[in-house]
């Protein structure tokens, strides 16, 4: 047979006998498969603000780490991400290495937050939380690892700050918004941003949502469901399915006002690179950043491109830079096998020389 | 023990026994180019499935309902388009164009058609609200169509140019969206073109495609490529800014027409409510502000503004306007 085919009847037919196999399997998994929960570890409220708290992580073995870590996580997911699952666990690959981690959650902000600003994010809530923690432990400053979004926020944050903060980590986090290979920014420019936060208020999940699986709708609709017949006979992979289905759609609605800011200063206006990002009365430069540095990115990252996460390095103030290049996307790199780890590793090793 | 569901697991396995014995007929057959009876029996088989499995948990069912929406209807018409070839030659353009063709109607731009299919619980586009209110966009279209061109005066005035600002939002919005159609038609072509190039790699003996999933994963790579070559272009950048702006402005003329009737009613107006939150969270902002100012971060060492380093490079960090980073209103 020529041609770029080659179908026989018996092939095919075994193809959609294994498929009827797996859906006939899949019915008993589906009705079988354990309570999807999230959140691997133990956690205690040391601190709140309105909807916003601040958790810490409670491992199995006392830490050893004398200054806390901080997770500052992006607003448009929830960061348990960082704590999924047993398997699945950043957060856990720290502290089983003697990191003290602490985590903020950022809520569900509803109608009344709409009118939360960039200011209200980054000094009130991030900074109420690092206030908190240098207080509580007696120091001048605590470590900060920032994620995506939260990693822009924690950026913002240490440049206003930099005695509060020894050492910053920023994962997978956007700095030069303007590389052509970023999609999401390519979308935002011409949006009239005012007009959409004036009509819509808060921006809805479900609109957040459709709009990330836009920015690849044939593999994050079509192929991965199509895929989802391959594992029905597995409970355990049927459960990482929709384990991490659950935390792609449970999205907290965006508060207008900061979206709005964070649209026009950090995608439209590119205000790491360009200059003009104004939080509060205060403007932003990155040069202050005189701490150590490192900066994680995924080289498969489709919403955070690595060559906008790299830019940060000719931006920050600091000479003690380093970075870690992951093989792997945006979520891969908290959840991969490999991710387990290396980044806890990596993130441990790096605190520990600079303890 | 209830079974979640409606259906029995009985009506499942008969169905998937007659689509398996239906795949088995019509191969066996092997009738050039006929599609195979099978293929319809895939959509019943996995919509019994659905019916099955879909009752228990929620969040099961959410993704049983993600699958049913497009794994079902993409890679049943894929199979179909197997089948044709099963035994047969086929080159990479006759490939295509039946997988053009099994998509029926949705063929010519498959894009919208996977859009549309990808809305549900947790994620809904700018189009779910557009057929949301379109009722009553519609009857208001309805009643207002005859003065609508009529010159604006008189003790209504205000009211009339008000909703002819509305009509013209809601056809500004049809063209925007018109213009966004053709650019997925683009992308629905340039697809079409790259799974022929990427099917006539596979011309040879020995990386020929043996499987309805291999097939299917190559046109999405191809369908993908093609869609982020548009989605990453100025022009798209353009299009979809117009086409979110018009449904913003129409919305917004939406909105205010529910104000206007909240106001007559003596009920709060959307306007009133953010007000009142609005006020909120500055009062909260000052006192926030002031409690920075006034409370000492540790308890026992109050940060000094003194510390702080003065920046060394960066490029916009060598020119910082204020230093003093703990400047207060």
């Amino acid at each position: 047979m020529s041609g770029p085919v080659h179908f026989t009847a018996e092939g095919l037919a075994q193809e959609a006998l294994q498929a009827q196999r797996k859906l006939a399997a899949g019915v008993d998994t589906l009705r079988n498969v354990d309570e999807v929960d999230y959140g691997a570890t133990a956690r205690q409220e040391v601190w709140r603000d309105g909807k916003v708290v601040l958790y810490r992580f409670v491992g199995e073995k006392a830490p050893t780490a004398k200054i806390p870590l901080l997770i500052s996580y992006a607003l448009v997911n929830r960061p348990y991400m960082v704590d999924l699952q047993a398997d699945r666990s950043i957060v856990k690959g720290l502290l089983e290495r003697g990191e003290d981690v602490y985590v903020i959650d950022w809520g569900y902000p509803d109608r009344s937050d709409r009118f939360l600003t960039l200011e209200d994010y980054i000094e009130r809530f991030l900074g109420g939380a690092v206030d908190h923690l240098r207080g509580a432990y007696g120091l001048d400053a605590i470590n900060l690892l920032g994620i995506c979004q939260g990693g822009a926020f924690s950026l913002c944050y240490s440049a206003l700050h930099p005695e509060r903060i020894k050492n910053l980590i920023a994962m997978v986090t956007p700095v030069d918004f303007h590389t052509a290979d970023n999609m999401l920014s390519n979308w935002t420019r011409d949006i009239d941003v005012d007009l959409f936060v004036d009509t819509l208020g808060n921006v809805p999940a479900d609109l957040m949502n459709w709009c990330y699986l836009t920015l690849k709708p044939w593999r994050l609709f079509a192929q991965k469901y199509v895929g989802l017949v391959d594992i029905l006979d597995d409970k355990k992979a049927v459960e990482d399915f929709l384990r991490m289905e659950k935390w792609i759609f449970d999205s907290p609605d965006q508060a207008g006002e900061a979206f709005r800011q964070f649209i026009k200063q950090f995608y439209q206006g590119n205000g790491f690179v360009e200059g003009g990002i104004r939080i509060g009365d205060n403007e932003v430069h990155l040069g202050m950043i005189e701490m150590p540095v490192l900066n994680i990115f995924a080289e498969q990252d489709h919403l955070v491109p690595p060559a906008s996460s790299k830019a940060l390095k000719g931006l920050v103030g600091t000479d003690d830079y380093t970075e870690l290049s992951f093989r792997g996307g945006h979520i891969g790199i908290y959840v991969s096998g490999r991710a387990q780890k290396e980044v806890p590793d990596t993130i441990h090793k790096w605190l520990s020389e600079r303890a | 023990m209830a079974r979640p569901g409606n259906a029995a697991p009985n009506d499942f396995e008969a169905l998937a026994r007659q689509y398996w014995d239906a795949w088995g007929e019509t191969m066996r057959g092997g009738l050039p180019g006929a599609a195979p009876a099978g293929a319809q029996g895939w959509h019943e088989a996995v919509d019994q499935w659905s019916k099955l499995v879909h009752g228990g948990r929620g969040e099961v069912n959410d993704a049983v309902e993600r699958f049913n929406a497009l794994a079902r209807t993409w890679f049943g018409q894929m199979q179909q388009v197997a089948a044709q070839f099963a035994g047969q030659d086929g080159s990479a353009a006759e490939v295509t164009r039946a997988w053009k063709q099994a998509m029926g109607a949705a063929g010519e731009n498959p894009f919208p058609e996977m859009f549309r299919a990808m809305r549900g619980q947790g994620q809904q586009g700018l189009e779910q609200w557009i057929e949301d209110a379109s009722p009553y966009l519609d009857a208001w279209r309805r009643e207002s169509t005859s003065w609508l061109g009529m010159p604006a005066f008189g003790f209504a005035r205000e009211h009339q140019e008000r909703w002819q600002n509305l009509a013209q939002a809601q056809l500004d919005y049809q063209q925007r969206n018109s213009a966004y159609n053709a650019l997925m038609m683009k992308a629905s072509q340039r697809a079409y073109e790259l799974f022929e190039d990427k099917l006539s790699r596979h011309d040879e003996p020995g990386k020929q495609i043996a499987s309805v999933r291999a097939l299917f994963d190559l046109w999405i790579d191809a369908a993908e490529e093609a869609y982020a070559e548009i989605a990453l272009s100025p022009e798209f950048r353009r299009v979809y800014g117009e086409l979110v702006n018009a449904q913003m402005r129409l919305r917004n003329g939406v909105q205010k027409e529910v104000e206007q009737i909240n106001a007559t009613l003596g009920m709060p107006t959307r306007t009133e409510v953010d007000s009142a939150h609005r006020k909120i969270a500055q009062l909260e902002r000052e006192l926030s502000r002031l409690r920075r100012a006034t409370e000492p971060a540790r308890a026992n060492r109050p940060n000094k503004a003194a510390d702080k380093p003065v920046p060394r490079k960066g490029k916009n960090g060598g020119k910082p306007a204020k230093k003093a980073t703990e400047k207060r209103a």
